[in-house]
């Protein structure tokens, strides 16, 4: 059974979520903290209102602090073990020396007697104190199980005549409203436009969209400053996401968030005017192929919302359909109001030789957009896999699907099988069982990973990691769907790529993992010596040596359940044929038969499950192991207990980069 | 323009089968019946092996009823898909 392990990455009892040893750049210092007063004014109106107000008094948006209860631990295990529990003077101390720490109270025994019933020489005590979360996760680690880290929370009577009356008739703004302005700046503190931002509360987020300004003012009916749980912005392009839990939002001044411009990544630095792998790329080694790889002769379909080819790496694109606007117009397939299919086009076949943004896996091979969003249905799905057959497509990317399965869809799912037409299928974003048509048996079908450190701390892609990663930092992307129908996985979180009009954008979703393997598979059939050869001929048995080859090139990725990773991760050496398949080569032709298949995702095996009845382990895969060795007295549920309470709540702090890097 | 997927008493509704002849015959008949109305059909020319139509519920159920049996023709309701993209 396969153990998921620490990642490289994690630092153990870093300050206050402080950035990672990575050689990520640390956040600009504040050109909007206190008062910048570059811009000259701030509006505001939800989805973007411009009533003039003056702006020098910005408020820089950071995490919120919480109350919470501070403690030395003190169990009958540790005074056996003859280790003295911290003492509570020297905890108060302590933390009343830390400026990002507020000690609001120290609550203790009001007699001797109190303080001597439990056995200690010393009053226990209970420090109160205010700290951001990301601080309260690091006391916890450097406590090293000695101290005892909780929010202080609400307490209610339970009392049924307590209860409120029920009430007929809710008057929707008659509760407390909170009104709060963002604007949205960028390189050089210059207003960025169009970026949405939503405020999420209790219940629905309130949601709006920047203006020409970069201001927008959100209002949440029935919330506080202190209930607002997480600030979203996501930009149109340009620039990373922000994500801020628990923001400490101020209803007075304007709240100025500075995004950071995409080429702050290092893997990005002077993009787009310098070329760049994508580190998904660089995973699947792209960026160790021989320049002369590049899919020419293959024919691929991106079944999508179109292809912006105004964008300089997708103005090769000659040929396409729009399905949806078949009888109006079917030449329209190169407008993407969507961006959608143009970001897919752009990791598949993004332009090589033009020095600058990102190369697509097969650039030279012939893209055909065909455009089925805004508004694709089912039946259009058949229509755009007609087209397929008929244009003698070989690969077709399909970043879409639905829930239920369609008998009709399936029929010409076959009946591009049969003519070799090879579709490669998103598994969807549900976080559930795997989504139609990737479920189908006669497609590949690609769920997501992401990896450590390839994204800043304050942006939303924080919020696709889970607990389990990989020693080499991968994990699988906490929204791709699962299960057996899983054939490999590949890269979908903070994947760069293509936007119209001639912009980049870094988006997560199974939908950018498909065209990576959408690619690979142009790779495989324009230079694998097998399709020159056997299976020259277009047919099923020719889809399927292609599904194989793929799935015998992934690496595997060592998260414990292969129905999130599948095979894991191809490798485009491996998969074009220039190097031996390594390691797995043994289990992956074996895997490649109905019983191997059977035998590893049958019932029964979830290392997942061993995982979490030994606490202590999963302690050790969440914690690492060395933290915790020679600590006497730690209870084990407690420590899952925190594990699992800390992996919710505060997610990267553990994994290596804070708010001060990434 | 986006494609019309109800006209507020009808839906969108797939017809299939691998049969050419009897989605044919299917279509010949619907274009005595006010109650279907075809929007596209879909393969190769003058062989389609699936049709898009316009109809009621109630019919569509009555039909599945007439055709389920003989497992020849698929009678499904067109159905919308989403991209995957994390709002997806």
């Amino acid at each position: 059974m396969a153990k998921t392990t620490e990642t490289e990455n994690t630092p153990q009892g870093e300050e206050g979520g402080s950035s990672s040893s990575s050689s990520f750049g640390g956040r600009r210092a504040g050109p909007m903290a206190q008062t910048s007063a570059s811009s000259a004014s701030a509006g505001s109106g939800t989805s973007g209102g411009t009533t003039e107000q003056p702006t020098r008094d910005r408020h820089t948006i950071a995490a919120r602090k919480s109350q919470y209860l501070i403690a030395a631990r003190r169990t009958p295990g540790m005074q056996m073990m003859g280790m003295q529990p911290l003492s509570s003077s020297l905890i108060e101390q302590s933390l009343r020396a830390m400026s990002d720490i507020e000690v609001i109270d120290v609550v203790g025994p009001k007699t001797i007697m109190g303080a001597l019933a439990d056995g200690f020489s010393e009053a226990p005590s209970v420090v109160v104190a205010r700290m951001t979360e990301q601080k309260a996760v690091a006391l916890y680690q450097q406590g090293q199980g000695r101290l005892l880290v909780e929010r202080d929370q609400s307490l209610a009577l339970l009392e049924p005549s307590f209860q409120p009356l029920l009430v007929a008739g809710v008057a929707p703004t008659a509760g407390p409203a909170l009104s709060a302005k963002i604007l949205v700046t960028g390189k050089d503190n210059a207003p960025v436009k169009d970026a949405e931002v939503y405020l999420f509360g209790s219940f629905l987020p309130a949601t709006g969209v920047t203006d020409e300004r970069g201001q927008v003012t959100l209002t949440l009916y029935g919330e506080t400053v202190q209930t607002v749980r997480s600030l979203y912005i996501k930009p149109k392009s340009d620039y990373w996401s922000f994500y801020q839990q628990q923001p400490d939002l101020s209803t007075d001044e304007v709240n100025a968030v500075d995004l950071r411009p995409l080429s702050e990544a290092p893997s990005l630095a002077d993009f787009p005017a310098q070329q760049a792998y994508t580190w998904g790329q660089k995973a699947m080694r792209l960026d160790r192929l021989p320049g002369d790889y590049r899919g020419q002769g293959v024919k691929v379909a991106v079944v999508d919302s179109g292809a912006g080819t105004t964008h300089e790496d997708l103005n090769r694109i000659r040929f396409g359909f729009d399905i949806i606007n078949k009888k109006s117009n079917p030449d329209t397939w190169n407008e993407d109001t969507v961006a959608h299919g143009s970001h897919c086009a752009g990791i598949i076949a993004g332009v090589a030789d033009n020095d600058k943004g990102i190369r697509g896996f097969a650039p030279d091979a012939e893209v055909h957009a065909c455009k089925l969003f805004p508004g694709g249905q089912v039946s259009q799905l058949i229509d755009a896999l007609e087209y397929c057959i008929e244009k003698q497509i070989d690969v077709v990317n399909l970043s879409l699907g639905g829930v239920d399965p369609s008998e009709a869809l399936e029929q010409q799912l076959l009946r591009a099988k049969r003519a070799g037409v090879a579709c490669i299928v998103a598994a969807g974003n549900s976080g559930g069982p795997v989504q139609y048509p990737a479920s189908s048996p006669n497609v590949l079908a690609v769920a997501a990973i992401g990896k450590l450190n390839e994204f800043p701390a304050d942006s939303y892609h924080t919020q696709t990691v889970t607990q389990f990663v990989d020693g080499n930092g991968f994990y699988s992307a906490k929204f791709s769907c699962f299960g057996p129908e899983i054939a490999v996985c590949a890269p979908g979180v903070a994947i760069t790529s293509s936007v119209p009009p001639n912009n980049y954008a870094v988006w997560d979703g199974t939908s950018m993992a498909a065209p990576h393997i959408t690619g690979l598979a142009a790779l495989i059939l324009a230079h694998h010596p097998d399709f020159r050869a056997v299976f020259r001929e277009r047919n099923a048995d020719r889809v399927e040596r292609l599904f194989q080859i793929i799935r015998m090139s992934a690496r595997r990725i060592n998260l414990g359940d292969p129905s999130r990773t599948g095979f894991g991760l191809p490798d485009v050496l491996v998969a074009v044929g220039l190097q031996p398949q390594v390691g797995v080569a043994a289990t992956a032709v074996a895997a490649t038969t109905p019983q191997f298949v059977a035998q590893a995702f049958g019932q029964g095996f979830n290392p997942y499950a061993a995982a979490y009845a030994d606490p202590q382990a999963l302690s050790s895969q969440v914690f690492g192991g060395g933290q915790w060795k020679g600590i006497g007295g730690i209870d084990p549920a407690y420590t899952a207990y925190m594990s699992s309470l800390y992996a919710q709540q505060a997610r990267f702090p553990f994994m290596g980069f804070g708010r001060q890097g990434w | 323009m986006p494609l019309q997927t109800s006209d507020g008493s009808k839906d969108r509704y797939i017809v299939r089968s691998e049969d050419a002849r009897l989605l044919a015959d299917f279509i010949d008949e619907a274009k005595t019946d006010p109650e279907l109305e075809l929007v596209e059909t879909i393969g190769p020319v003058g062989v389609p092996h699936t049709a898009v139509f316009l109809m009621p519920h109630e019919k569509a159920r009555a039909l599945q009823q007439r055709y389920g049996e003989s497992n020849r023709v698929i009678i499904e309701r067109d159905r919308p898909l989403s991209l995957f993209d994390s709002d997806g």
